[in-house]
């Protein structure tokens, strides 16, 4: 019988392929590492902008001194003893084909204060939960509305553009899909007021 | 003959390392995790999962609705990453998933951090 001589190119050789069969079975152990349930999904965003003008938006107004009067297409606000007057405006979002699982990523309400006896007023935008119409929305039918007790923003009452960030209102119209905008109050109370606002704009960036 | 003797000590060096090896692996392939982990890898069916989010008026994600979760992953765990710029993570959280009926959703209220506009998308995971 011959004998087999132990060199050490045999000896490296036995090394080597014990190091194979080591790896191997090291590898297969951590087989067990893995989840008996696994599932895994993505979703991209798609970014837009939308701007709403004037003729997007729906404007009225009330009077206290005049309970059942009308006064659609403008926006005033008045604050004196049983003469107040409020204003609300809202914008058909439908224009910017934003889905109900999109949103707002900001939203700014644009407005221009045209005339004031008093410039140093706070007018506050409250919004608006409930549906109304300007050809039909008076004094008295207005305080059957549902309307936020907080304050979305606030302006002052001096002459010029003011700006105000809506995107909390913006974003929950998106997704109930309905939109009943802001009533504009004179909160100052102290003295009496009367502003007038035009020019309002929405502008929103949006996901979808 | 020295030198013999210095091989086969090497020999029985490299033998002694591999016997330890082997009786380490052999140890998870004999447990009962191992003969668990042989099973099927499955899921539940979350190919297309979708999330909302809501916002405060600063624009901060205040809540994100993960919804259309499949039934047969309720038990399971849902890991979700919010998404930036070039898929940098914003934010990841987990939940489990309650039982429930037709299409399970959970949601998310730690990720106050986030400014909704740099949001790009979401990552979802289920492991169960």
């Amino acid at each position: 019988m011959r004998r087999l001589r132990i060199t050490p190119l045999r000896l490296a050789s036995a090394l080597a392929a014990a190091s194979l069969v080591g790896a191997g079975v090291g590898y297969a152990a951590t087989l067990n590492l893995t989840s008996e349930h696994l599932g895994a999904a993505s979703q991209t965003l798609t970014k837009g902008t939308c701007n709403l003008g004037s003729s997007s938006a729906t404007e009225a107004w009330v009077d206290q001194s005049a309970p059942t009067q009308s006064n659609g297409g403008s926006l005033v606000t008045q604050t004196q003893n049983n003469r107040n007057q409020y204003s609300f405006l809202r914008f058909g979002l439908s224009g910017c084909s934003v889905p109900s699982t999109g949103g707002a990523d900001t939203a700014t309400l644009s407005l221009q204060v045209t005339s004031t006896s008093k410039t140093n007023h706070t007018i506050s935008a409250f919004p608006v939960y409930s549906s109304w119409s300007a050809s039909s929305l008076t004094w008295t039918s207005a305080q059957s509305l549902s309307v936020g007790s907080t304050a979305t923003d606030t302006f002052s009452s001096s002459l010029g553009t003011k700006t105000l960030t809506v995107t909390s209102d913006v974003d929950a119209a998106i997704k109930s899909g309905t939109f009943w905008g802001w009533e504009l109050v004179d909160t100052n109370g102290g003295g009496s007021n009367t502003t007038t606002i035009d020019s309002p704009s929405l502008s929103v960036s949006y996901e979808k | 003959m020295k030198k013999l003797t210095k091989i086969l000590g090497s020999a029985l060096s490299a033998s002694a390392i591999f016997a330890g090896l082997a009786a380490a692996a052999t140890l998870t392939i004999s447990s009962n995790t191992l003969a668990a982990g042989n099973a099927a890898v499955t899921s539940c069916g979350v190919s297309s999962l979708a999330a909302t989010r809501t916002v405060d008026n600063n624009g901060a994600v205040t809540q994100v609705d993960v919804r259309g979760i499949p039934q047969a992953c309720a038990g399971q765990t849902l890991y979700v990453t919010l998404r930036g710029a070039s898929g940098a993570s914003l934010g990841s959280a987990s939940t489990a998933i309650g039982s429930c009926s037709g299409g399970c959703s959970v949601s998310f209220a730690s990720f106050s951090s986030v400014t909704a506009s740099n949001l790009t998308g979401y990552a979802f995971a289920v492991r169960g």
